[in-house]
């Protein structure tokens, strides 16, 4: 498992040079069977990610590019009259595929950004009043520029929560810039990159995190934590049942990744800031910057062994 | 507008719920329209809590005050005296809703209704009263509860239950109060209640008082025997003596026909026509407690020698109170059954009141009387006659006929259906009409045995009218005329003594006693009965000397020291229970053996100078110290696999070894860097 880990990091590696920790973040969150979204600053690297990602389990992908005049019926599809047959006929769009690359979710409108709401958290898309289902292993990974960018409409709390992480890319060091100054371009290593996957040892991946352990002290702890997000007056809200549940599940995933059959602190420390940072709010905060400093706060203020 | 200060709705649903259970058990003294104003009231401050209507403004609240007092004066013709007080008491309780401005107003009117509350104990002292007035306690607390809570707080039951439990949590620490603190005689008089029917037998009797008496099924009185309790038959309990008949009405002598002295004789005060009584053989001592008959005589088995204070005995031989029975009365008295009551000749003056009759009332009687006398001859032989002719045919009956002017002659040879009053009156009458002095006695006869605690149960049915014949050498002796008509009356009880149609008339058809052979039902009563006495001997009777002799068992000899020991000793206990329950109930679980021993490895660490943050995984504190401190390095990292896999991986098997390894494990403070 680890080996297989590592495999997929290095491979990954090779487009995006020192972000070792992001990635392991980003596979936990596949592994979990979440969607994931990655924020930053444009020309980052989150498209390369969400690229080599998708090259990376071998799975089918289609890229959107969001922007402000798309509308709903670009991303699902529509029904064209075909005059040869005399009937409409329905023309899937792009979001019926494995991996959704949504670039740029929040340069586009509410309106079609809520487009997606159904087929993140069902996994079906209902068009002219017609259900279809959308093929297993459908991730969303979805990058975006921070709120603070104008042309943006933020994604609002609901879409939000849909996502089970959101990471942040952040410079890269020194050495990682200056060996990309010296390679060739990462377009076009990305196309160099080979699946290590199958989908049956993706599928067994995923059915593999149920059988972690978690020890009831582990779980006095998060539960803790989640009363902490709840009761401090620094918190707007604290964090949902659902939001728990994911953090749990991320903690898991994070534990099975480094070859561990059960869960301990640290894996609920590494992964809290990615699953909850978006999910949870400051008292005083109206533009959604405060997540990651109200996560440390209870990091810090929650006893890990317990009084 | 004036910004209107809210009350908390828990809290004004609560004092408009206490109110009304305060109110409650005054409503059937009240006047009716005081109930109305109250009615009134309450929804004019449902209005304003809702916002329609406004506060009253001063010259309306001013005109409320001036009709609902001037509406009490002229009510009741006075102030001074308890209806119209409490009544007083009521109107301000009542009136002060529409002033509820602020909070300090709303506690005024709580106050006021655990005042209010406590006034219904005033008039009834009963046990379902006391567990009522509990029962108002914890709403009045509920409301102050309400009072101090969050304007959105929406569970008015969590008021309630909050408010039981501290009355709850108080009642050891009131029982022991009860229990210690000095049993003050009254301090202050509270004026009786007036108006107030007197219940029991009247000071006088005319045909048909009895019979209605007989009806009622209200408890006249309970006794408690010190030693056996003697059989029905001789259960003739005294209440009154009449000696005057004024051709229908029998009364009681004028009092300045004594002349042998004051009519009253106390231990303090005896008389010398005390001397009159002599007794002989075995004395009965026992116990009554009273119910509250609003007249002064009391009722003793003949004859009575030793009583409580504040009690006389008057010239005719029987007990009263110094004034008329307002509460519930409790005393003990010692008679002798054997008794000779004026055995030497009777005086003039005596024979002449024992003999007295109207002139021209009832000739045939009189005549006859003097006939059957002079072929009798003896007094004796006189009394056999009549009791003769009662056995007869006469008819003893709950429904006797209405009589004319000449009573006993009509009874006598007319009617011949009647209840004791008639045998009674007519006896007396035709023995004095053949000149034996004799008188009437009423009192009670019989009662009913709880088997539960052994004490006698007198009801208003028991009432009953006798005779006392003088017989010479022998003085008063107590003849029962109803005997020779019925004599189970006298052997069991009034409802044996009855055909079976008539004994459903006495006392009400909801009584319980009335359904005495269903045995369950019958068995509930009498324990419900047992329970009340056991309330108004221990509870109502704890007097100061229960006091000294419980205090005297407890704690050997009585000293303040002692008591104040035992107030303290077992207050503290007491309230130390509480305060251990509220402390446990706040009191973090404890935590597991692999941690507590983590948490000994990490005060070893930190006593070195090496402190684990709290948001600090045992992992990462680990490797921090191992940089810190390489020396430690090994040991730490082994103690912290070994935790994580106890706490985390669920191997619960190696707390010993981790025990062992914390036990071991020593940080010294590294002195060198």
């Amino acid at each position: 498992m680890e080996i297989l880990v590592r495999r997929i990091v290095s491979e990954i590696g090779k487009v995006l040079l020192g972000k070792e920790h992001q990635v392991k973040l980003a596979l936990t969150c596949l592994f979990a069977r979440g969607h994931l979204l990655i924020e930053d600053l444009p020309g980052m690297g989150k498209t390369t990610l969400a690229h080599a990602l998708a090259n990376v389990l071998g799975l089918r992908y289609n890229r959107i590019q969001f922007t402000s005049d798309l509308l709903p019926a670009d991303i699902l599809g529509v029904s064209v009259f075909d005059k040869n047959a005399g009937q409409f006929e329905f023309h899937p769009g792009p979001i019926f595929t494995q991996v959704l690359l949504a670039d740029e979710i929040n340069r586009t409108t509410p309106k079609t950004q809520s487009a997606l709401l159904e087929a993140m958290e069902e996994g079906q898309v209902t068009v002219e009043g017609e259900t279809r289902a959308l093929p297993d292993n459908f991730f969303v990974i979805a990058t975006q520029n921070p709120v603070t960018q104008s042309g943006t409409y933020p994604l609002p709390e609901s879409q939000l929560d849909r996502f089970l992480m959101r990471i942040e890319l952040g410079y890269p060091d020194r050495d990682a810039e200056r060996a990309l100054f010296k390679g060739e371009d990462p377009r076009q290593r990305l196309s160099q990159i080979s699946a290590c996957v199958t989908p049956v040892q993706l599928g067994e991946l995923q059915s593999d995190v149920e059988n972690v352990q978690v020890a009831d002290s582990l779980l006095d702890y998060l539960q803790r934590l989640v009363e902490y997000t709840r009761v401090s007056s620094a918190f707007s809200y604290g964090i949902s049942p659902r939001g728990a549940l994911a953090l749990l599940r991320c903690a898991k995933t994070w534990a099975l990744l480094h070859g561990r059959r059960h869960v301990i602190p640290e894996d609920l420390q590494t992964v809290m800031p990615s699953v909850v940072a978006h999910r949870v709010r400051d008292a005083a905060d109206y533009d959604d910057q405060s997540g990651y400093a109200l996560v440390e706060r209870a990091l810090n203020g929650v006893d890990v062994i317990g009084s | 507008m004036k910004l209107v200060y809210q009350l908390p709705r828990n809290s004004l649903a609560w004092l408009l719920v206490a109110q009304a259970a305060a109110i409650a058990p005054h409503i059937p003294r009240l006047p009716v329209w005081l109930v109305g104003a109250w009615l009134f009231v309450v929804a004019w401050r449902v209005q304003v809590f809702r916002g329609v209507w406004a506060f009253p403004g001063a010259p309306v609240k001013a005109l409320l005050v001036i009709v609902c007092g001037a509406s009490l004066l002229f009510g009741y013709g006075r102030f001074f005296g308890l209806e119209p007080m409490v009544a007083l008491l009521l109107a301000a309780f009542v009136l002060k809703l529409l002033e509820m401005h602020r909070r300090r107003d709303a506690l005024v009117v709580i106050y006021l209704g655990f005042f209010t509350c406590s006034t219904q104990l005033l008039f009834s002292t009963t046990m379902p009263a006391a567990v009522y007035a509990l029962l108002c306690v914890v709403l009045l607390t509920a409301a102050l509860i309400g009072l101090n809570q969050s304007e959105g707080h929406k569970q008015p039951l969590r008021s309630v239950q909050l408010a039981a439990k501290l009355v709850l949590q108080c009642l050891p620490m009131m029982v022991l109060l009860f229990l210690v603190l000095p049993r003050l005689g009254a301090l202050w008089s509270v004026p009786m209640q007036q108006s107030a029917a007197s219940t029991g037998v009247s000071d006088s009797m005319s045909p048909g008082d009895i019979t209605r008496l007989a009806r009622s099924g209200g408890l006249a009185f309970r006794v408690a025997f010190d030693g056996a309790v003697p059989p029905p038959s001789q259960r003739y309990w005294r209440g009154l003596v009449f000696s005057r008949f004024d051709g229908r009405r029998w009364s009681q002598a004028r009092i300045a026909g004594f002349r042998d002295g004051p009519v009253l004789a106390t231990p303090d005060n005896p008389q010398p026509w005390q001397r009159l009584v002599e007794v002989s053989g075995s004395s009965r001592t026992y116990e009554v407690i009273m119910e509250p008959s609003h007249q002064p005589w009391l009722f003793a088995l003949a004859t009575p020698r030793d009583y409580s204070t504040g009690i006389s005995l008057t010239r005719d031989f029987r007990l009263v109170y110094r004034e008329p029975v307002g509460k519930r009365l409790r005393y003990r008295v010692t008679s002798y059954p054997d008794y000779r009551l004026e055995a030497q000749p009777l005086p003039d003056w005596r024979l002449r009141q024992e003999l007295q009759l109207p002139d021209d009332f009832n000739p045939r009687a009189r005549r006859q009387a003097q006939e059957w006398y002079r072929d009798a001859g003896s007094t004796e032989a006189y009394v056999e006659r009549l009791l003769d002719y009662y056995n007869s045919d006469f008819t003893y009956t709950l429904e006797p006929p209405p009589l004319g002017r000449d009573s006993v002659d009509e009874f006598l040879w007319g009617t011949k259906r009647g209840f004791c009053e008639h045998f009674a009156g007519s006896f007396v009458f035709m023995l004095r009409a053949a000149g034996v002095p004799a008188r009437v006695v009423v009192g009670y006869l019989g009662g009913e045995l709880n088997p539960l605690e052994g004490y006698l149960q007198v009801r208003q049915y028991d009432a009953h009218a006798w005779a006392e014949v003088w017989l010479r050498g022998r003085g008063w002796v107590r003849v029962d005329p109803t005997g020779a008509v019925a004599p189970e009356r006298i052997e069991a009880d009034l409802r044996s003594a009855l055909s079976e149609q008539e004994s459903q008339l006495v006392s009400g058809v909801l009584a319980l006693d009335r359904y005495r052979a269903i045995a369950w039902l019958n068995r509930l009563r009498l324990q419900w009965d047992a329970l009340n006495y056991r309330w108004h001997r221990r509870v109502l009777g704890y007097d100061s000397t229960m006091q000294a002799g419980l205090l005297r068992q407890l704690l050997g000899e009585v000293s303040p020291l002692r008591v104040a020991l035992l107030v303290i000793g077992v207050g503290g206990a007491i309230l130390g229970l509480i305060a251990l329950r509220v402390l446990l109930k706040g009191r973090k679980p404890r935590p597991s053996p692999a941690t507590r021993q983590y948490q000994r490895f990490v005060r070893k660490l930190s006593r070195a100078g090496l402190a684990r943050a709290p948001g600090e995984p045992p992992r990462d504190f680990a490797r921090r110290v191992a940089t810190r401190r390489p020396d430690l390095e090994q040991a730490v990292l082994a103690i912290t696999d070994l935790y994580e896999r106890i706490s985390y991986a669920g191997q619960a098997a190696l707390v010993p070894e981790l025990r062992r390894s914390v036990a071991r494990f020593t940080a010294t403070r590294n002195l060198f860097r």
